[in-house]
């Protein structure tokens, strides 16, 4: 297992160069100047304005020079300040990272909770009436659009039932309230977005179990588990669905960058702050210290998340060691 | 789809001012609601939608638009626009202006207080204007002060500005926010704290920025014009219209505004009617099909007089716009003193389009409905920026209305900073549909005169006309509002018959308020001291706390 790590380590560091080496590239390549957007086709703004941002940004610098001087100032962990509002890009990215993991967490726990038990039921009571119902339901939520599902849920969830608050992370009076009743009403206005993003969500999980389970379920040792007259339930529990998890592993670490990551457009929908929003402005503005922050992150979260999905899967399956000889 | 009575509210929306605060305007004072015995009362807060966060609140620095929604309400400037495009002192008394327009000099209000306590003087004038020219300040606005030669106090309460040749925006651009130096003085500007707790004499002070969700401001009990009615304004940070509205439904806010969509078709509910007053007015800009006058088919006025024909603009604003819109003649609002009256939009007249196409020799010889000339068929392309839906919808009529004459066109919609930087800075484009936002003052040169072709100068269809040019130079020397105004309207009459674009519509700013704010004094540009006198009924107040 040492090795295995140790040699796992060294190759990322070339794979995270080469990631911020083609970001950097790409950024450059697409046109449009990031002084643009703030300025372009305002009529106050002089060409001597312009050029002066041109030069505080160094975008007149050849691009490896750039780069360079880009690199220098990363590798010692200064992520830099947005060419947009001047604030430093971590203080940026670490106020919109607990709202995005803080959903995206909620998220997942309530796509596990429900897509997992939908999926091993599907299994154990393949193609039955409940079975097709529940996989129509989640295909039904995977196929709509979430922008459509977001306004018609706050049309009528929030306009017409006036259940929940249609939009912010809190009530504009949420600060008077004691800690219990601040986070209770921030879980009010996280419902409906959260409840968006699981029933868009359900379907892969759910049918990836479901699949999984069904397989599983034909296995020979299933069959000796039940001629040697085990209960069903302990047939299920015990031998199939135990089995059948194990490449959730891969999914879950798989989802580690995900959850950094925000729907843009769930974000924009429901006014939260969070990720999505965050690097969706920001390309658009060419705000390229924050894109490179947000990519940079992004990265390393792939690479960790990868790695933890190997190391996890030696842990858990007795069959795979990796490294040494088999 | 009937036209909603106009009921003679209209008003004009300066470049950056969000329609809110500007609701609306009418010839006289117009007092919507009544007001109940005892008056206005103190109390309740308006919670209203902010599209985007401002980037930052040094008023030098400020150039979008959710920036100066703020900044405005917290600075003031020396003068301001009040009724009839008229500009009025602010910080300043009053001022004089002599030795033939080189020479304004202002008398300052006295006992005005900084948010913070301090005393506003001539030395906070001078700082700003230092930072404004101050080459390491990179503020998009130093070009309006190019032509000052020098700035002094004689004493706190005075500032003498020096020119060096009469130049009539002049005093306009007193208007811009003066900052405190107490507080900036020595500071990197791009990086102080200030950005985000600014402090200045507006009659609104910033109590908290939630970064992404909201900004609360307050009324300010030392405002030199008085405190507010309103305890405060929150502004809440949504980015997207049909929230605004499903918002403003849920009661979660007082005011916003709206698509022509949402106004024209979805307020019509007794619940919506009973809840908010609806405005419209014609906004402060235009839309406009821009032509490469570079190239040789639209440098002849006879093609640009026959595409302004072959375009039915009502059709435009009918389908577009819900008819909330007016057709446009020219660079000057229709409320500006600048404007010709008596510029009337062209009749849509395709027949009369096609002959000006023959007489320039664009004949459709082998019988496929495009003209050409030469042997080569009358083909281009419209440019236009992604996600603006009204000229996106515009263009397609164009194309119609064009293909009808003749003329085979295309549309292709880009990203703006590529559009920007890829298409029109390096004029790669044949046509394009773009709006101009405009200012206070009429002042064209940037956009009109033949000077400002230069890589990211903005007269980048190449209009050269030294007609133009002559009266447009004429308009900035001339310190004479009626003699100035005489100017204006020959260019606009100018402009109109030679068509260096073909000029499309004004759309109207739609905002609505809910009904519950009373004394809401609607002035062709105010705004921010009608702010002032709006009040909430003590029975109707809704938001009983002070943030």
């Amino acid at each position: 297992m040492g090795p295995f790590l140790l040699r796992r380590l060294a190759a990322l560091i070339p794979t995270f160069f080469g990631i911020t080496l083609i970001s950097f590239a790409v950024l450059h390549l697409a046109p449009g100047q990031p002084v643009g957007t703030m300025t372009d086709l305002n009529v106050k703004v002089s060409m001597e304005a312009r050029q002066r941002r041109i030069a505080e940004f160094h975008l007149d610098q050849p691009l490896h020079k750039q780069y360079g001087l880009w690199l220098k100032k990363t590798l010692i962990g200064d992520f830099g300040d947005s060419w947009n509002d001047g604030r430093p890009v971590l203080e940026k990215i670490g106020e919109a990272i607990p709202i995005t993991v803080g959903i995206n967490l909620l998220a997942l726990a309530g796509i596990l909770g429900l897509g997992i038990p939908i999926g091993l039921f599907g299994a154990a009571r393949e193609n039955s009436g409940w079975d097709h119902l529940l996989t129509g339901g989640v295909l039904i939520g995977f196929a709509l659009p979430t922008f459509w599902i977001a306004l018609l849920a706050l049309d009528f969830f929030g306009v017409r039932l006036g259940w929940v608050p249609v939009s912010g992370l809190n009530s504009l009076e949420a600060d008077r309230f004691g800690f219990l009743a601040f986070w209770g009403d921030r879980l009010h206005h996280l419902l409906l977005p959260v409840g968006v993003t699981i029933f868009g969500g359900l379907a892969g999980i759910s049918r990836y179990v479901r699949s999984q389970a069904a397989q599983t379920l034909r296995q020979d040792y299933i069959r000796t588990a039940r001629a040697k007259g085990l209960p069903e339930s302990r047939v299920l529990f015990r031998h199939a669905f135990r089995n059948a998890l194990l490449p959730l592993i891969t999914i879950l670490g798989l989802s580690i960058p995900g959850l950094i990551g925000g729907s843009v457009i769930l974000e924009t929908i429901f006014a939260i702050p969070g990720m999505g929003r965050l690097f969706f402005d920001a390309v658009f503005m060419r705000d390229q210290p924050v894109v490179m922050g947000i990519l940079i992150l992004g990265a390393i979260l792939t690479l960790l998340g990868n790695l933890l999905a190997d190391i996890a899967y030696a842990a858990a399956d007795p069959r795979i060691r990796y490294g040494g000889g088999s | 789809m009937s036209r909603p009575p106009r009921s003679g509210f209209r008003s004009l929306r300066p470049l950056f001012l969000p329609p809110l605060l500007l609701l609306l305007s009418s010839a006289g004072p117009v007092s919507a609601g009544t007001a109940p015995i005892g008056g206005p009362i103190p109390g309740d807060l308006l919670v209203t939608a902010l599209i985007g966060e401002p980037a930052t609140l040094v008023p030098v620095l400020a150039a979008d638009s959710p920036s100066h929604e703020i900044c405005a309400l917290v600075f003031n400037g020396l003068v301001r626009y009040g009724r009839g495009l008229m500009l009025e002192g602010d910080l300043a008394q009053r001022w004089e202006i002599e030795e033939e327009g080189r020479l304004i000099r202002f008398y300052l209000k006295r006992g005005v207080l900084w948010q913070d306590g301090a005393p506003f003087t001539a030395e906070d004038v001078l700082f700003t204007y230092r930072q404004y020219v101050n080459p390491n300040v990179p503020s998009p606005y130093g070009g309006d002060f190019k032509s000052v030669t020098s700035v002094t106090a004689p004493d706190p309460y005075t500032v003498e500005v020096r020119y060096a040749e009469p130049f009539a925006p002049a005093l306009d651009s007193w208007a811009k926010w003066i900052m405190p130096k107490h507080l900036l003085e020595g500071q990197d500007l791009l990086t102080t704290p200030f950005k985000s707790r600014p402090v200045g004499t507006g009659p609104f002070r910033l109590k908290e920025w939630r970064r992404g969700q909201r900004i609360t401001l307050t009324a300010n009990p030392t405002h030199h014009a008085g405190r507010p009615y309103l305890n405060g304004i929150v502004f809440r940070i949504i980015p997207d219209q049909s929230t605004i509205f499903l918002e403003l439904q849920a009661g979660g806010i007082d005011s916003g505004s709206l698509t022509p969509l949402q106004y024209a078709r979805m307020t019509g509910t007794r619940h919506f009617e009973a809840a908010f007053r609806k405005y419209h007015y014609p906004s402060l800009g235009y839309t406009y099909l821009g032509t490469n006058l570079r190239d040789p088919r639209f440098a002849d006025h006879r093609v640009r007089q026959a595409i302004n024909l072959a375009i039915d603009k009502q059709e435009i604003i009918d389908g577009v716009l819900f008819g909330l819109g007016e057709i446009s003649t020219g660079p000057f609002p229709k409320k500006s003193w600048a404007f010709d009256p008596e510029v009337q939009p062209a009749a849509f007249d395709p027949k009369r389009a096609g002959e000006l196409l023959t007489e320039a020799g664009w004949i459709d010889g082998d019988g496929d409905g495009i003209r050409e000339k030469d042997g080569r068929p009358f083909r281009f392309t419209i440019l236009t920026n992604q996600g603006n839906l009204a000229r996106k919808l515009a263009a397609q009529i164009i194309v119609r209305r064009l293909r009808e004459v003749g003329i085979s066109a295309k549309i292709r919609f880009l990203e703006w900073a590529t559009f920007i930087d890829e298409y029109i800075n390096k004029r790669r484009f044949e046509a394009v549909v773009l709006g101009w936002g405009l200012s206070w003052d009429p002042d064209p040169y940037d956009i009109w005169h033949s000077s400002k072709q230069g890589p990211g100068e903005f007269n980048f269809i190449g209009y050269a006309n030294p007609e133009a040019d002559r009266l447009i130079e004429a308009g900035r020397r001339e310190m004479n509002r009626e003699k100035r105004a005489e100017i204006y309207r020959r260019l606009h009459r100018l402009l109109y018959n030679d068509q260096p674009v073909c000029f499309l519509y004004v759309a109207d700013g739609l905002p609505v308020l809910s009904r519950r704010f009373r004394d809401i004094e609607l002035s062709p540009f105010g705004g921010i001291s009608e702010l002032l006198q709006w009040y909430v009924p003590e029975t109707e107040q809704k938001y009983r706390w002070v943030p």
